[in-house]
């Protein structure tokens, strides 16, 4: 009865009282037990539902919440065995909103170590694997929530992107994922990777429940100097206007996609049209530059950002850290060390800037710049390690997006050849999420790509 | 073009300076891939930005604080403080002593 | 031995008495709390924990930076500095690099400043910049324990030019920015409690040598001005001898031993320091406008030497006494409230120097209410009726009893008088004006 129904579904069932909120709890429980030995989407697992008696936009709708959103008296590692007993003794915002709105955690989702990978692999505690073909990777490093929320171990999750983290396993694991504005959504208690990067974001069956996720979470925090003081909006009741919009067509984003994909979004920007939309050639930056930018600037953040990991306040020795911690922590101590500063990192910091000039350029003619969030689907487990920068490389139409700050979102196009899920991407403007979840909802509801999903989940009975 | 493998000696330093400790196996991967990495980075030279400031953080905020004595939220009790701490003695973190 | 002249420069850090911490809202101040009890995510550096700058700490940065002449950067910002010690939570201590708050300040004294004996001066300042403090570290058999009361108190740090080539002169320097720092309000720049905290940093070249020495002895751990002096000497003559025997002293961080007063070499944290700065991605930038700037500006009193300079042009106060009595704001505050206090009733020119005399000397306490005090002091001041009668017998009386001091006068040694109208005025009870019993005195010993 329950299997495949998001949010808005859970929340008419409950409402009409067809269900408790503890019997909703307690089914997806009951799901975990069973899959999750086999997906290893979940590091921690609550057995009892929380916030029952609150009445809000999240009442009695158990979510998935990736393991480095510090959650008081649970269990919170980053999949890092540096974390390994770790028990934070405060709630992040994300999930103290999540509590207001009357959510109830169900578990904490495994992630590549500290979010360093697309894959979900660099986890101390064993990869997770993609729902729709275990031996494939459900991408990362929120492969946990998206592997969680593709299975239906969760009706939808939360999970963070530096560059890609959302959008990518999203398109991996065939749900909706979106990266919101940097800033958008507060970091305050999310375990930090690249801090002038980093954002949290929803994985979710359907784009209505993003929304309804965002418009839980969304806002400025006296805790977040960084959080945005700009209003956030009704996201779910404008989503539901009927607006028209003109999206733009980059060839540098077109450029190193699997056969499938590039059909795939070929339709998808027909299906658009059809919808009314412009559709308008532009050009933009080549993201290889990003790629360049990104890795700079994310792997200097990583160094500082894992130099508090002493093993005396919490946490074990500095000698638990894996080799893909390492791995970045000694080049972003490269770039930032005396005399490299200015040739690396001052240099990534000035091509930031054009990147977000570019982007301000382009919005001036568009609303949204498509593409795909990968360039192919879900790679098979151990593919990863040939690559010195995988995740990097993997991302790389996620990384100018995430340099300039502005929000995008991972939306099902149905299965390439080997029913793998594929995904378009859509970028826009600052702060434009109600746009972007605007044209995803009507886009969703001029296909049935979400039903080829669900129907996927029925698979794994 | 590529630049030679990075020394074993600065491979060490760097790992010194981030307080990381590397196996040998490790410390031949890192002087491998660390310089393929600054070989891929330095594409960025292909860019001009003369002129152009650098970008420390993409939100338009500026002179964010808070009020001196405003209400403390988040203070900790000595019980959360040390429950994550594995060495702890007279209401303080421990470590083998340091010369002074 | 050639003819050597030190450069010194000096770094001072001072912890500001804000409420809240520089990044939380934890209480400050409290010293003598329980050890980790004042606490929270962000001082203790909790993994995903955020820094909020505090408001009055960025104001009171910017409020020592003007008072200290310097230029106030109009766009600023925080950097993060890394190098490892368990006292540090986040393994970088939030700082500033090459945006700090204030640039290119000075301090000028004038010929013989207060007690110095020497040309006007005037030594540079390179910045001041605003910081956390670190946590404690307390030494105990094997252990070490870490107190992170202390993590993330604000700490503006103050950097001069290499502009000393004296210890006296930075002694001066050291107490005029401790007099500045309490009129501002801004710290308790306690010694003791290490609310304030020195490091000069010491080197020695042969005198008319353009440039730095190549290399730069840094001394720490001093909590008083006259050990930094000797701290100072003690380094120089080390320099000098080994300068001499053809030796470069060792770049190095020294220790200072008071009980012995020599410096001992401490073991360096690192080999080189590389801090691999990068501008903190947690803190947006600062703006600052010029009326901002200015209203700030308007909140720093009058400074300890321009205080000093009107008392001793405007009231003719002795240089000394000024300088003793400017030193301490409140002191100086007690002063002008007796001082307009005793204005309405004594007109007489040279007052001021009399107030101050009596507070300088101790003859009053100025414990005393500022009301009390002035009472006291007008008491003292106001003829008192003399009964001639009483006096007439009480000089007999005292000269009876004192015949040595009655020859002593009469042989010239006429100082003996103030001992003889002492005694008088104590054979009377005070109740005579001392100014009449030593002219009827005199005329007895005639
Ligand atoms: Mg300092
Ligand atoms: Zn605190």
């Amino acid at each position: 009865m329950l299997l495949g129904k998001t949010i808005t579904e859970i929340k008419d069932l409950i409402k009409t009282k067809k269900m408790s909120k503890e019997e909703v709890f307690s089914y997806f429980v009951k799901r975990i037990e069973k899959h999750n030995p086999l997906i290893n989407a979940y590091l921690t697992v609550l057995k009892k539902s929380e916030n029952t008696n609150i009445d809000g936009l999240l009442s009695g709708i158990p979510l998935a919440v990736k393991d480095n959103f510090c959650t008081k008296g649970v269990r919170t590692t980053a999949s890092a065995k540096v974390l390994d007993n770790f028990i934070p003794p405060y709630e992040s915002t994300v999930t103290s909103r999540l509590k207001k709105a009357g959510y109830s955690l169900l578990g904490k989702t495994n992630m590549d170590a500290w979010a360093h990978g697309s894959s979900t692999e660099t986890s101390d505690y064993g990869a997770t694997k993609n729902p729709w073909d275990i031996s494939r990777s459900p991408g990362g490093s929120s492969g946990g929530t998206a592997a969680a929320v593709s299975a239906y171990l969760a009706p939808a999750g939360i999970g963070s992107e530096t560059a890609g983290s959302i959008r990518q396993p999203a398109s991996w694991s065939g749900v909706v994922g979106l990266k919101p504005t940097y800033g958008r959504v507060p970091r305050y208690g999310v375990i930090a990777m690249g801090s002038s990067l980093d954002c949290p974001g929803p994985l979710t069956l359907s784009v209505e429940d993003a929304a309804i996720i965002l418009q839980s979470i969304a806002g400025n925090d006296k805790f977040d100097a960084t959080s945005a003081s700009v209003p956030t909006e009704d996201y779910v009741s404008k989503m539901k206007e009927k607006k028209t919009y003109t999206i733009g067509i980059a060839q540098e984003y077109f450029e190193g996609l699997d056969e499938d994909i590039k059909k795939s979004l070929g339709e998808s920007i027909k299906i658009f049209e059809k919808m009314g939309f412009k559709t308008k050639k532009i050009s933009l930056l080549s993201p290889q530059y990003s790629i360049s930018v990104y890795t700079i600037i994310q792997r200097a953040e990583v160094m500082s950002n894992l130099a508090r990991y002493d093993g005396i306040r919490y946490g074990n020795p500095r000698t638990f850290f894996g080799s893909e911690a390492k791995r970045r922590g000694m080049l972003g101590t490269y770039t930032l060390s005396y005399g490299y500063y200015d040739a690396f990192f001052k240099k990534a910091q000035k091509v930031r800037t054009l990147i977000i000039n570019d982007f301000k350029r382009a919005f001036k003619e568009v609303d949204f710049i498509i593409g795909t969030p990968t360039p192919i689907t879900a790679l098979k487990l151990g593919e990863f390690e040939k690559y010195p920068f995988f995740g990097e490389l993997m991302d790389k139409f996620n990384e100018p997006g995430a340099m300039a700050g502005i929000p995008g979102i991972s939306l099902p196009t149905g299965l390439d050849r080997n029913g793998l899920p594929m995904s378009i991407h859509l970028m826009a403007n600052y702060f434009r999420e109600s746009d972007l979840l605007n044209a995803s909802y009507q886009f969703e509801q001029e296909t049935d790509f979400m039903g080829v999903i669900k129907k996927g989940i029925l698979n794994l009975k | 073009m590529a630049t030679k493998k990075l020394s074993r000696e600065a491979v060490l330093h760097l790992a010194k300076l981030a307080g990381l400790t590397l196996t040998d196996a490790e410390i031949e991967k890192n002087s491998v891939q660390l310089s393929e990495t600054i070989d891929y980075i330095k594409n960025l030279d292909e860019l001009d930005t003369e002129g152009i400031e650098p970008t420390n953080s993409v939100v338009d905020l500026s002179n964010v604080t808070f009020e001196d004595g405003e209400k403390n939220e988040r203070a900790l009790t000595s019980e959360e403080a040390f429950s994550n701490g594995k060495n702890v003695k007279d209401n303080a973190f421990v470590v083998g002593r340091i010369m002074q | 031995m050639k003819d050597y002249t030190p450069v010194i420069g000096l770094e001072i850090h001072v912890e500001l008495k804000t409420k809240s911490g520089m990044f939380c809202q934890c209480a400050n101040g409290l010293h003598e709390a329980v050890p980790n009890s004042q606490v929270c995510p962000v001082c203790l550096g909790l993994p995903g924990a955020l820094p909020v700058p505090n408001k009055q700490a960025i104001e009171w940065t910017i409020k020592v930076g003007k008072a200290l002449n310097c230029t106030i950067n109009k766009h600023t910002k925080f950097d993060r500095k890394h190098y490892s010690y368990p006292d540090l939570a986040k393994g970088y201590q939030i700082s500033q690099y090459d945006e700090p708050i204030a640039v290119s300040g000075y301090l000028e004294f004038g010929p013989n400043h207060g007690t110095y004996k020497n040309e006007a001066k005037r030594f540079c300042i390179h910045r001041v910049h605003l910081e956390e403090d670190t946590g404690k570290l307390i030494h105990k058999n094997n252990d070490t324990l870490i107190d992170f009361n202390r993590s993330g108190v604000p700490l503006v740090e103050i950097v001069t030019e290499p502009d000393f080539s004296s210890s006296s002169d930075v002694k001066m320097f050291l107490e005029e920015l401790h007099a500045i720092i309490r009129y501002l309000d801004v710290s308790e720049a306690d010694l003791e409690k290490g609310t304030m905290r020195m490091e000069p940093n010491i080197s020695v070249k042969v005198k008319g040598v353009e440039g730095l020495p190549n290399y730069k002895v840094e001394v720490k751990n001093i909590n008083s001005f006259n050990f930094v002096k000797r701290a100072i000497d003690f380094e120089v003559k080390r320099h000098m001898e080994l300068l001499e025997s053809g030796e470069t002293p060792l770049q190095e961080t020294r220790g200072w031993n008071s009980e012995k007063g020599i410096t001992y070499s401490q073991r360096t944290k690192e080999g080189a320091h590389d801090y691999r700065y990068f501008p903190e991605p947690d803190i947006p930038p600062f703006n600052f406008t010029d009326s901002y700037i200015d209203a700030i500006t308007k909140t720093i009193p009058e400074l300890p030497k321009t205080k000093m300079e009107r008392y001793i042009k405007a009231m003719g106060i002795r240089e000394t006494d000024a300088y003793i009595l400017t030193r301490d704001k409140s002191l100086s505050e007690y002063f002008e409230t007796v001082l307009s206090a005793i204005k309405k009733e004594n007109k007489e020119v040279g007052i001021e120097q009399k107030i101050v005399s009596v507070i300088t000397n101790k003859r009053i306490p100025t414990t005393l209410s500022t009301k009390d005090f002035v009472k006291k002091f007008l008491e003292n001041m106001r003829p008192i009726d003399t009964d001639t009668g009483l006096l007439d017998t009480s000089i007999k009386a005292v000269l009876a009893r004192n015949e040595k001091a009655v020859t002593e006068y009469k042989n010239g040694k006429i100082t003996v008088i103030m001992f003889l109208v002492g005694q008088v005025m104590k054979e009377m009870k005070g109740k005579a004006d001392a100014s009449a019993v030593r002219k009827a005195l005199e005329l007895q010993l005639e």
